[in-house]
Parts: C-alpha cells; sequence; structure tokens
C-alpha cells in the first residue's frame, strides 16, 4: 500500500491549486471586467439613438456581467485571502470527506475480500487432506494387492504431502507477506 | 413546543413514504429546502454541512429548492440532485463528480471550477449558467438547455451534448475532444479556439 504523503506535502498540494484557481478566477475577473465596459457605451448609444429596446436589453446584459463581476471579486477576494487556513480548510473537507469515504469503501471490500481468500485457504487446505487420504487410501488398495497376490514391492518414492516453506523456495514480493508469516499460516493449518 | 415536521412526503428512496423532518420551517409551512414560496430562503449557516452529510449517506433531495444558495466547494460527489432546482446557486469549484443533475434547474447557476466529471446533467436547465473552466469531462448534457451558458475553457472531453441547445453559449477554448454534438445546437456560439474537428461528432451551428 501507498505510504500516506505528509500533512505539510500535502498542504503544500492545495495551495498550488488555490494559486492556480487563484489566478484563472482573476482571469475571468479581467474578463468580465472587459465585457462589461465593452457593453457600457453600447447602451448609451442606444439609449441616445432613441432605441429605448436596445438600451434596455443592453442594460439587462449588464447587470447581469456586473453580478457576475461580483462574484468573481467575491471568488477571487476569498481565493487570495484564504491563504494557509483555505489550504487546511480544502484540505480537511477533503481528508473527512471523500478520503474517509474512499477508506470506509476499501475496508469493506477488504473484508469481503479476506473472507474470501480465507474461504479459498481453507478449501485449500481441506483439499490436501483429502488427496492426502485418496493417496493413502490408493497407497493401501496398491499394498494389499501386492501381498496377496505375491507381486514385487513398490520402485516409487512415496508423496511427501507436507507444504514445505523454507527461505530457500520463498520469494518474497515488495508488499507481500514476510517468509515467517507465510510459514506461521502453514504451521497452523496443520500443513 | 412539538417538533416541527414538514409538509412535504418523501416519495422515493429508504424514507419513502415518511415526512420530512428538515428544518427551519418556512411560512407555508414546508421546511427551507421544499417551500414554494418565492423569498429569500434563510438557509442555515452549516447548509453545506447539512447537504454534505446528506449526499455521503445517500439521502434523497428530492423536490429541493436552493436558488441562490452559497454551496462554494461544496462536495456532492455522486449525490442525486435530479429536478432540484439550483438557479443561481453559487457551486464554484464544488465537487459534483457523477452527480445526477438530470433535469435540475441550474439557470443562472455559478460553476466556475466545479468537476462534474461524468456528471448527469441531461435535459437541465442550464440557460446563462456560468460554467467557465469547469471540468466536464464524460458528462452528459443530453439535451440540456444550455444557452447563453459559459463555457470557456471548460473540460468537455468525451462528454454527450447530443441535442443540447448551446445556441449563444460561449465555448471559446474549450476541450471537446471526442465530445458528441450529434444534434446539438450551437448557432451563434463563440467557438474562438475550439478545435470542433476533434469532436466526435458534428452539431449544428447554423442560426434557426
Amino acid at each position: 500500500m501507498r505510504p500516506m504523503s505528509s500533512i505539510d506535502d500535502e498542504l503544500d498540494r492545495e495551495r498550488r491549486r488555490i494559486e492556480d484557481l487563484r489566478h484563472r478566477a482573476k482571469r475571468r475577473l479581467a474578463e468580465c471586467t472587459k465585457e462589461a465596459e465593452t457593453l457600457q457605451p453600447r447602451g448609451t448609444e442606444a439609449a441616445g439613438a432613441g432605441d429605448a429596446k436596445g438600451a434596455a436589453e443592453v442594460e439587462r446584459r449588464l447587470q447581469k456581467m456586473r453580478a457576475r463581476t461580483r462574484r468573481y471579486e467575491d471568488l477571487v477576494a476569498e481565493l487570495e485571502s484564504g491563504g494557509d487556513r483555505l489550504a487546511a480548510e480544502v484540505l480537511l473537507a477533503r481528508l473527512q470527506g471523500p478520503e474517509v469515504d474512499l477508506l470506509v469503501g476499501e475496508v469493506e471490500r477488504n473484508r469481503e475480500l479476506v473472507v474470501q481468500r480465507a474461504t479459498a485457504l481453507l478449501r485449500a487446505r481441506d483439499r490436501h487432506r483429502a488427496l492426502r487420504h485418496r493417496w493413502t487410501e490408493l497407497a493401501e488398495k496398491i499394498r494389499v494387492l501386492r501381498q496377496t497376490r505375491g507381486l514385487p514391492e513398490a520402485r516409487s518414492a512415496p508423496v511427501d504431502f507436507r507444504v514445505n516453506v523454507a527461505p530457500s523456495n520463498y520469494v518474497q514480493q515488495p508488499d507481500g507477506p514476510t517468509y515467517r508469516e507465510v510459514s506461521d499460516v502453514v504451521h497452523h493449518l496443520g500443513l | 413546543m412539538a417538533a416541527f415536521i414538514c409538509r412535504h412526503t418523501w416519495r422515493s428512496g429508504s424514507d419513502a413514504g415518511k415526512r420530512c423532518n428538515l428544518s427551519p420551517r418556512m411560512e407555508d409551512g414546508f421546511c427551507v429546502f421544499h417551500s414554494e414560496l418565492d423569498e429569500e430562503r434563510p438557509f442555515p449557516q452549516d447548509v453545506v454541512a447539512v447537504l454534505e452529510e446528506r449526499a455521503r449517506r445517500g439521502l434523497s433531495f428530492e423536490g429541493f429548492r436552493l436558488p441562490d444558495a452559497r454551496l462554494r466547494r461544496i462536495n456532492l460527489t455522486g449525490a442525486d440532485l435530479s429536478g432540484v432546482d439550483l438557479s443561481g446557486t453559487d457551486l464554484s469549484l464544488s465537487q459534483l463528480m457523477k452527480s445526477k443533475l438530470a433535469k435540475a434547474d441550474l439557470t443562472n447557476a455559478f460553476l466556475f471550477g466545479a468537476n462534474l466529471q461524468e456528471a448527469d446533467l441531461s435535459g437541465s436547465f442550464l440557460l446563462g449558467a456560468d460554467l467557465a473552466e469547469a471540468d466536464l469531462f464524460g458528462a452528459s448534457l443530453r439535451d440540456a438547455e444550455a444557452f447563453g451558458a459559459d463555457l470557456r475553457r471548460a473540460n468537455l472531453a468525451v462528454a454527450d451534448c447530443s441535442r443540447a441547445d448551446l445556441s449563444e453559449a460561449t465555448l471559446s477554448e474549450a476541450n471537446v475532444n471526442g465530445a458528441n454534438f450529434t444534434g446539438a445546437k450551437l448557432a451563434d456560439a463563440v467557438l474562438d479556439g475550439v478545435d470542433m474537428s476533434r469532436a466526435a461528432s458534428k452539431a449544428d451551428l447554423a442560426a434557426e
């Protein structure tokens, strides 16, 4: 699992993101101001020409542009004055919200995974035991057949049913369990 | 004093058939979120936290009216906000990833820098909405009414804008890579710096 980054690193990332958003919002504010400035003389012109409808339309658009400008001014002010506190607030909201939810979901999924894998492991153990039992039966049958019919002794070596985990045959993955952990589990399973 | 119970009865979700218990109370007997009055709503101070908590718990937003609410930086990821009145609402820098906003009223809403990746905005009303710099990657704007909306520098990559009305909308420098504009209206839309050849399908650019 990826190690959790430090608060300082995350705050730094949030600060950079806020700074980027501030630039973008400022750019948009400048665009709004410019658009309002462009509209203003058009309204005056329309009013001067006696075009009441045209002047009203320009005025309506101007009002809308001013309202939008005020929103951007407010947003830029928040992004400019917020600084460290805003970065901390944003980070806290993210950590408390999506990050926690994400982790809760992961825990749920992993809980199911643990049960699934444990079931699979126990099933593999049972199968191993059943195979050993089958082998015993088979060996017994062969032995009886040989003995009763006077046939020659077995030439093949008996099968070793022990699950041998040794440092020499266990390759530990970077995020995988250690040799000791695997060895202990196999021991507990009686294999 | 008896606790106030809003007149709204939930029609869907886990609380279907039950009465809404949100507050504060409005003159018409509904809570501030369901009131049908046109007056300015006294949303509680912690409105953002209240809504975020509902979204996290997967509770319903059915019939909610949040006009002109200040919900800046709110996180409503995955929330079902279908049909909700969000006209004039400040949703700038909000997290609305995979949220369901079908038929939502977002007229004149302020969505600057909002994260709307894979959000369902089908049939929504976006007239005059400000979606500048918004991330609409993979979002559905199918049949959306976005006349005069501002989508400059928005990310519309692989978004479904089929049959959307984007007449007089501003899409300057928007990313439209792989976006679907089949049957979309873009008459008098501002398309400076938009490479429409990168869209998956073309739009109707002719004025009616």
